[in-house]
């Protein structure tokens, strides 16, 4: 486990982790306080939507292009016959932190909401577990996915614009979560979902590294 | 065991350190059966690359004056009296033959060369005297 | 030059050294060897028929730009996989490269080799992850001898913000750190200084030293004249094929630098195998056993420096100037 965390860490700048651990979810669940005072109930679905937003950008720099021709030149990784396996952890690690993320912010959020209105969930704005284990779900999920395409290019405006297509995404998401009645049910098939993406995402960028061994 | 080299001097070096070695073993600095320091110890401390440092060792070897032992480096053979005349002979005749080239350079005969080094005996003579 | 006249160049070099069973060819043990090494770009083929590293001496690798070296050390190290042939690293049976291999090779490469956002610290942190032969303390020792980070300087520097220089310094200290035996560095002198390009050579023959005849550097340069004084066997390759090789001592028997007069150059340069003129005389390098080709001419012989066997090698076989 220290080692999935290491391989992981070692990708990450300073700034990287201060912007993901502090400054996004400082800055998100200002945003969904400031929302719930006009909108009751929208503070976590505004969270849930602008959360991977920030992580796409944000992936930028930290695996921003590893699927493009370009990347993977990282010589020193490649003497080591443990590179590729680092490299494929760290993917993991990644994915799974960004899980991670959604789940604390957001169910600290709720948390804060239940407590500071003193009242029962449902009718804090927050909805039920199965309500808010969706919004998590659905925004990592569309994270995954988003991370997933901006991976193909290296540049910054490129992430923005798959960041806008997210929030699409998610505010779809969101108006299925109003039709639902079998929550947990899309949770579970969202969680698979989820799992089967990431693999996806791990895949792919651990193939472009097996291919920069060889030309094209 | 002090060594000195000179990069300028139109001497490779490798014939310098042999030619140093040769010294301290025929002078007896160098006893039987001590050991030479160890080839890539040597080039480190000379600041030469190794296969320089072994060529002198080699050389030395051809020379019957240290031989190499498997995995443990060149050590000093004994030096018999024969043998320590033998490379005596051997200097004298290489100083000899550099003398002739440079006598054929300057276009002199066998009997002029001969003449100067009588001239340079009696001279060498005359000071000891 | 065809490549069949390289081939027969280099057929005969090896009928030289099972011919002149001498002292050297006793130390031929190799710590790494390759059969017909083929790699094809377009329009330029790597192709070494055959490629042998003494083991335990310094082996530099020199050549023009674009003769094929990067590839080759490359194809070595295991940081390139599409090649035709066979290599066989440390006397093993088995040919290619695995793990336990890569786990006993130090590389250093000019090209992208760390993230540029990892800080020093970071470069610690990976390496021990990489390699289990990784040692931090003499990491960190090495950062400080250097001067990149250590107590005083700043460990959380980024590897985008070094110098060259400097990052050419903590390659160099994470593959030290480290117990190998074998280093293949692509160009380390050339971002350094002459400082430390001294210091450089310092280390190769510590490690080469330390190793007792186990352990085996292989470099490739251009700064020829900066690292003889550590070069033990030298190979020069040219357009992808190696043209002259041999340990430096034996290299400079065969050729013979040569200073003449003006008049007699017309005739010497038939038996001459590099030349200059000038209305003061020529000079350029012969082979030893042309020597008598020059008999009756008044000239002077000196042992050539590598640096001037190698460039009358490369100007014999370069495409430059020749294309037109």
């Amino acid at each position: 486990m220290r080692k999935k965390i290491k391989s992981y860490l070692v990708f990450t700048s300073l700034w990287y982790r201060f912007g993901v651990y502090l400054a996004i979810p400082a800055v998100l669940a200002a945003i969904g306080l400031l929302i719930e005072r006009g909108l009751p109930g929208g503070g976590l679905i505004v969270i849930s939507v602008l959360l991977p937003v920030a992580e796409i950008i944000s992936d930028s720099w930290l695996f921003g292009g590893i699927q493009t021709k370009d990347s993977m030149k990282l010589e020193y990784l490649k003497t080591s016959g443990q590179g590729k396996e680092l490299i494929r952890t760290a993917l993991w690690t990644d994915l799974f932190r960004k899980l991670l993320s959604a789940i604390v912010i957001m169910a600290l959020f709720s948390l804060a909401m239940v407590m500071g209105k003193g009242e029962a969930p449902e009718a804090a704005g927050t909805g039920g577990f199965g309500s808010l284990l969706y919004l998590v779900l659905l925004s990592w999920l569309v994270s995954v996915l988003g991370t997933f395409v901006s991976r193909y290019a290296s540049l910054v405006w490129i992430n923005l614009i798959v960041s806008y297509g997210a929030m699409v995404l998610a505010m779809l998401g969101i108006f299925l979560l109003r039709l639902a009645e079998h929550i947990l049910l899309i949770d579970l098939l969202f969680a698979i979902f989820g799992i089967l993406m990431s693999t996806v995402a791990v895949k792919a960028a651990v193939e472009r590294v097996e291919r920069s061994y060889h030309d094209e | 065991m002090p060594l000195k080299l000179l990069q300028n001097s139109g001497v490779p070096i490798y014939q310098q350190i042999a030619e140093q070695l040769r010294a301290d073993i025929l002078a007896g600095k160098l006893k039987e059966g001590e050991y030479l320091p160890s080839i890539r110890g040597l080039a480190k401390d000379l600041r030469i690359s190794v296969i320089t440092t072994m060529k002198a060792y080699e050389q030395l070897e051809a020379e019957g004056l240290v031989t190499a032992a498997q995995g443990k480096g060149f050590y000093v053979n004994a030096q018999d009296s024969e043998m320590l005349k033998e490379q005596h002979l051997r200097r004298v005749e290489e100083a000899l033959a550099e003398a002739i080239r440079a006598a054929r350079i300057a276009g002199m005969t066998g009997k002029e060369l001969q003449e100067i080094l009588r001239t340079l005996l009696d001279m060498q003579d005359e000071k000891e005297s | 030059m065809s490549k069949k006249d390289v081939k027969t160049t280099k057929e005969i070099q090896f009928n030289d050294k099972t011919d002149r069973p001498g002292q050297t060819a006793q130390m031929w043990q190799k710590a790494l060897q390759a059969w017909n090494l083929k790699k094809n770009f377009k329009g330029f083929q790597l192709s070494v028929p055959g490629l042998e590293l003494p083991k335990g001496f310094a082996t530099a690798l020199i050549g023009e730009n674009g003769a094929g070296k990067t590839t080759l050390l490359n194809i070595l190290t295991g940081i390139r996989l599409d090649y035709k042939g066979e290599i066989s690293y440390f006397g093993r049976q088995e040919k290619g490269i695995d793990a336990s291999v890569q786990e006993r090779i130090g590389y250093t490469g000019p090209g992208s080799y760390f993230l540029p956002q990892w800080t020093i610290r970071q470069v610690e942190e990976i390496s021990e992850l990489l390699f289990d032969n990784f040692h931090k303390d003499r990491y960190r020792a090495l950062c400080e001898e250097l001067g990149i980070g250590g107590s005083g300087t700043d460990v959380s520097k980024q590897v985008k913000s070094l110098s060259d220089g400097n990052r050419m310094k903590l390659m160099l200290a994470a593959v030290l750190a480290r117990d190998t035996s074998l280093l293949i560095l692509d160009e380390p002198a050339s971002p350094l200084d002459p400082l430390m390009r001294d210091r450089l050579c310092d280390m190769i023959r510590n490690y080469l030293d330390q190793g007792g005849g186990e352990k085996t550097v292989f470099f490739s340069t251009h700064n020829i004249a900066d690292m003889e004084s550590v070069t033990d066997y030298a190979i020069i390759l040219e357009h992808g094929n190696i043209v002259e090789e041999g340990f430096v001592e034996e290299l400079k028997e065969k050729y013979i630098c040569v200073k003449g007069e003006a008049a007699d150059a017309e005739r010497a340069g038939e038996a001459m195998f590099s030349m200059h003129r000038s209305a003061y005389g020529f000079e350029g390098i012969c082979l030893a056993r042309n020597l008598e080709r020059l008999a009756g001419m008044d000239i002077t012989l000196e042992t050539p420096t590598l640096s001037q066997i190698a460039v009358a090698v490369m100007k014999a076989n370069t495409n430059l100037g020749k294309k037109a």
